[in-house]
């Protein structure tokens, strides 16, 4: 090979890299919650149909702490080039007023909504209620007395308490430091009742060692049809619901606009894959996934008015929504 | 039965011995976890048949419990968090010249601790789950408060040190955001330390790191120790401590089902447990005594059947490792829940008979490599020092991928450093540290559901389980003040 | 200045803050449930021992237990700024080779007298480390 040859060789290959474009290295998935939790679930189902899309591994990161914030911020400090993506649960829209971080859904770029999870007040075998009437007449006749167990400060079950009280329902809440422990605490008649994920509760439902009162929601529920929504017992929910906790893939501002395509389209596709759609079937997620982009963003702001002042209400959360210009919920 | 034999077969196996050897090696590194290799192993088994999955991961999970004990006899470096317990007569029994034997006692007692589980597991899940839920929180403060009076049969020289130590340990279990109020305690304003301060980045410094400055500044000899080349390894010499054994694998069996308690607190429990019903041992504890690495490898890997009974019969995960395989079933299209095992009695079955065979290779690993791994010891310190030091520098940033948890494992180093030199127990410091947050927080919790101390107090006393361990502290605390006066009046 | 007599009065510092600091956190909540609640408990209790310590020492009197305390200092601080360094400058020189740096440097504090021998050893174990952790295991590294 003469010099000329190896010379020209070297620069076609340097331009097929230079516009080779994205994706050529592999893409990291950022879950800011711990292996083996709810999110990670449904993050490493679709990691590989997202994977089988865009060309390139996508391998999914564990960064977890303070409730997803730990794992935000350090995406936050990553390039804005598209090879990190974040796979965020709802809490990011409450960092702020919990003062966990600065940041919030409005520092990042949407690309779509994942999935839900619908909610449902369920309560253990041995209890004394058997419809939501009876829970919702205990709760008025003793209040500060009926038990209610959640997840954690932010977490799952804590704004659906919050709401209750809200609604002129006092209930006791106690926290037990994760969904499974708030679970066990609700089979083993620890507490009076828990609000559980529709997809985690079927199989206690089934097995007779949960009863479903209520979904925690406008409408019934496909996977469990007899069970009636609350607002029919508690109208005061109306104006807050339907609020559910999606999960969205969000990357960086900033990040250039043919990269955001190609991430969109992969997702597109693999959204519409059939071994997705028979995941979340199976798991009885509604899939969200047709809201994108600015309809995400609006979502999270709605969600966030009602959220953040709830919270601060309540004494929960330390700072004042007022200081990042979150607006209170009009109804 | 013809199901399952049509799946024992060859191919099996081999998957199997993959994990097991994965495990191996995952678990003897520390820092490298056994929860994140499963958690990589799911990306990579998801297109699989699930039963080479599950037989994958529990290949590393049934080993990889074990072989923490590796790192932990021979460099003082808990492999995995489970294994703390173990070095502290690991070690010292390595340091003497019988490393060999050490390494064979961890093997033997690991398998029979795996398998007890297993019999638990398989004969009396069903009943034993119902431990798991009458397990209220003030039980697991009561737990943790009764591992804390353990503290006394961790040191050696002064109780008072010790339970400074201990104390301490408790204070650093709690910085981080409170799991009950969500506010930041301790954290100066720091993103890193809200999120706490991570225990396995603290062992790596505390016993592996300090290990390596102490060696560094003290010079004293040029290996880490001598090879008895006369030792002979009799099984039947090994074999003698089975009964510590037996009650080792009871308590790791049952922590092992209690979702908020896992193997680390059920190894340290069982030391202490030998330490204070054993009869007097050759050696005494914390200076090479066989019995402490018995009851320590015993109850970790015991651990693993009491860990599958709550996610088998409940579908709630006994522990970090079970949880990544609980999502291993959600992802191949599985439900886990209370109708599991009826509903997939072959998957029951084929779990139990993995996590069987699992534990027979964790034999079959030890006769391969024992031999080599023991000489370890004679390589010399120069060469050593600095590998071991490059070890726990990776083992740390592996945790989460970033520089922080290697600056806490050197902070750490140093501590352990001083406190080794100050005649402070580092044992007691972790037991503090894995017992601290679930002491507190779970007192609160109780608080919460009783209403007032009141209703707590009274609420307690008519429980059964409360009871059995409020006697227990009470035995335990009456015993170390016995000891201490016996120490007294020698 | 006995060693341990200085060691208890940092302590009875260091619970001193921690108690200032746990009765910040008493702020929150009702007594019963306030995150300050245990760490007032455990920072009191340990200034109590701490106080202990401290005068079970002045009793004692003489006896300065450790002349082993000193030995090597200057060993370790070398060794911990060398760590530090170490962690300080992966980001910029590749992990490949600072760890041939520190793997050099520090074989030569443990004793290693022959140096092109530690070239080699340094240059081998951390090519076979970021082969092993990098490749086949797939390790992050820094």
């Amino acid at each position: 090979m003469t010099k000329k040859n190896v010379f020209l060789m070297l620069i076609f290959v340097f331009a097929l890299y230079l516009f080779a474009g994205y994706p050529q290295k592999s893409i990291n998935l950022i879950v800011p919650w711990p292996v083996g939790g709810i999110t990670d679930r449904v993050a490493r189902a679709l990691a590989p149909i997202f994977e089988k899309y865009i060309g390139v591994p996508v391998v999914v990161m564990n960064i977890p702490g303070a409730s997803g914030a730990i794992g935000t911020e350090q995406l936050y400090a990553k390039p804005s080039d598209g090879y990190n993506i974040l796979f965020s649960a709802e809490t990011l829209g409450m960092f702020r007023v919990l003062g966990y971080s600065k940041l919030g859904f409005d520092d990042f770029d949407p690309i779509s909504m994942v999935i839900e999870d619908e909610k449902v007040i369920v309560v253990p075998k041995t209890s004394k209620y058997m419809t939501i009437d009876d829970l919702v007449k205990d709760i008025k006749n003793k209040p500060g007395k009926v038990r209610m167990s959640y997840s954690g400060p932010g977490a799952s079950g804590h704004i659906q308490g919050l709401l209750l009280k809200k609604s002129g329902l006092d209930v006791s809440m106690t926290p037990f430091g994760g969904g499974s422990p708030a679970m066990l605490a609700a089979i083993s008649g620890q507490v009076e009742f828990t609000v559980g994920n529709v997809a985690n509760v079927l199989e206690y439902i089934k097995s007779g060692d949960l009863k479903a009162l209520a979904i925690f929601s406008k409408e019934k529920v496909a996977a469990m049809p007899e069970v009636p929504p609350i607002t029919q017992i508690v109208p005061e929910l109306l104006p807050y619901l339907p609020l559910t906790f999606p999960n969205c893939i969000l990357i960086k501002k900033g990040t250039p606009a043919e990269v955001k395509a190609t991430i969109q389209k992969a997702l597109v596709s693999a959204f519409n894959d059939a071994k997705w759609i028979e995941f979340t079937d199976l798991s009885y997620y509604n899939r969200m996934d047709h809201l994108k982009n600015q309809d995400v963003t609006e979502y999270w702001q709605r969600w966030t008015s009602i959220v953040a002042w709830l919270l601060y209400d309540a004494g929960a959360a330390p700072n004042s929504p007022d200081q990042y210009g979150i607006k209170r919920f009009e109804k | 039965m013809d199901y399952f034999l049509s799946v024992f077969n060859l191919r099996f196996l081999l998957i199997l011995f993959s994990g097991s050897l994965i495990g191996l090696i995952i678990g003897a590194l520390p820092g490298l976890s056994v929860t994140m290799a499963t958690a990589l192993l799911l990306s990579v088994t998801y297109s699989w048949p699930f039963y080479d999955a599950i037989a994958l991961i529990i290949g590393v999970y049934v080993v990889g419990v074990y072989s923490g004990a590796i790192t932990s006899i021979l460099v003082n470096i808990p492999g995995t968090p489970a294994s703390v317990a173990t070095s502290f007569d690991g070690f010292p029994m390595s340091c003497n010249g019988n490393s060999k034997k050490a390494l064979w006692i961890a093997t033997v007692y690991s398998f029979i601790g795996t398998v007890f589980g297993l019999i638990v597991l398989s004969l009396i899940a069903k009943p034993l789950s119902k431990i798991a839920l009458s397990f209220s929180p003030i039980d697991y403060f009561l737990l943790a408060f009764f591992g804390l009076t353990t503290v006394g049969s961790l040191t050696s020289k002064s109780i008072l040190k010790g339970h400074i130590s201990a104390f301490i340990g408790v204070m650093i279990s709690m910085v981080g955001i409170d799991s009950i109020m969500g506010v930041p305690r301790f954290t100066f304003g720091s993103l890193n330390l809200q999120m706490g301060i991570p225990i396995v980045p603290v062992l790596i410094g505390l016993f592996g790191f300090s290990e390596v400055l102490e060696q560094i500044s003290s010079q004293a000899s040029s290996q880490i120790s001598i090879l008895n080349n006369n030792e002979k390894v009799s099984f039947k010499e090994i074999l003698k401590y089975w009964k510590i054994s037996l009650i080792s694998s009871a308590i790791g069996t049952i922590i092992g089902i209690l979702p908020g308690a896992g193997a680390p607190v059920a190894s340290l429990l069982a030391y202490d447990s030998a330490k204070k019903y054993a009869r007097k041992p050759k050696i005494p504890f914390g200076q090479g005594a066989p019995e402490g690495i018995a009851a320590s490898e015993s109850a970790n890997n015991a651990c693993i059947g009491g860990a599958l009974v709550p996610m088998l019969t409940l579908g709630i995960p006994g522990d970090a490792v079970t949880a990544v395989m609980l999502s291993a079933f959600y992802v191949h299209g599985l439900r886990p829940g209370p109708l599991f095992i009826k509903e997939n009695p072959q998957a029951f079955e084929l779990i139990v008979l993995s996590t069987l065979i699992g534990s027979f290779f964790i034999i079959v690993l030890g006769f391969l490599f024992i031999p080599v791994l023991s000489k370890v010891v004679l390589v010399p310190k120069k060469i050593m020092l600095p590998l071991i030091a490059i070890l726990c520098i990776i083992g740390a940033y592996s945790v989460n991928s970033s520089l922080y948890e290697v600056s806490i494992m050197t902070v750490f180093g140093v501590i352990g450093f001083f406190m080794r030199r100050t005649g402070f127990s580092t044992a007691a410091m972790v037991l503090g540290i894995v017992l601290g947050e679930m002491m507190d927080s779970n007192f609160r919790r109780a608080l919460s559901l009783s209403g007032s101390v009141r209703e707590l107090i009274t609420g307690t006393f008519l429980k059964p389980i409360s009871i059995v361990i409020i006697v227990f502290i009470a035995f335990s605390i009456f015993l170390s003040i016995k000891s201490k006066t016996n120490a007294v009046k020698k | 200045m006995n060693f341990e007599l200085m060691l208890s009065m940092f302590f009875l510092i260091i619970s001193s803050f921690l108690i200032f600091f746990s009765a910040e956190l008493l702020k929150y909540g009702p007594a019963g449930l306030s995150p300050g609640l245990f760490p007032m408990i455990v920072s009191t209790l340990l200034l109590i021992l701490s106080l202990f310590w401290f005068f079970s020492l002045l009793k004692k009197k003489g006896d300065p237990v450790n002349n082993n305390f000193l030995k090597g200092l200057w060993k370790l601080l070398f060794t911990i700024i060398l760590t530090f360094a170490f962690i300080f400058l992966v980001p910029y020189i590749h992990f490949f080779y600072a760890t041939i740096l520190y793997v050099f440097i520090l074989s030569i504090l443990s004793g290693q007298k022959n140096l092109l021998l530690n070239l080699i050893i340094s240059f081998l174990s951390s090519a076979v480390i970021f082969f092993i952790f990098g490749k086949v295991l797939n390790v992050a590294l820094p």
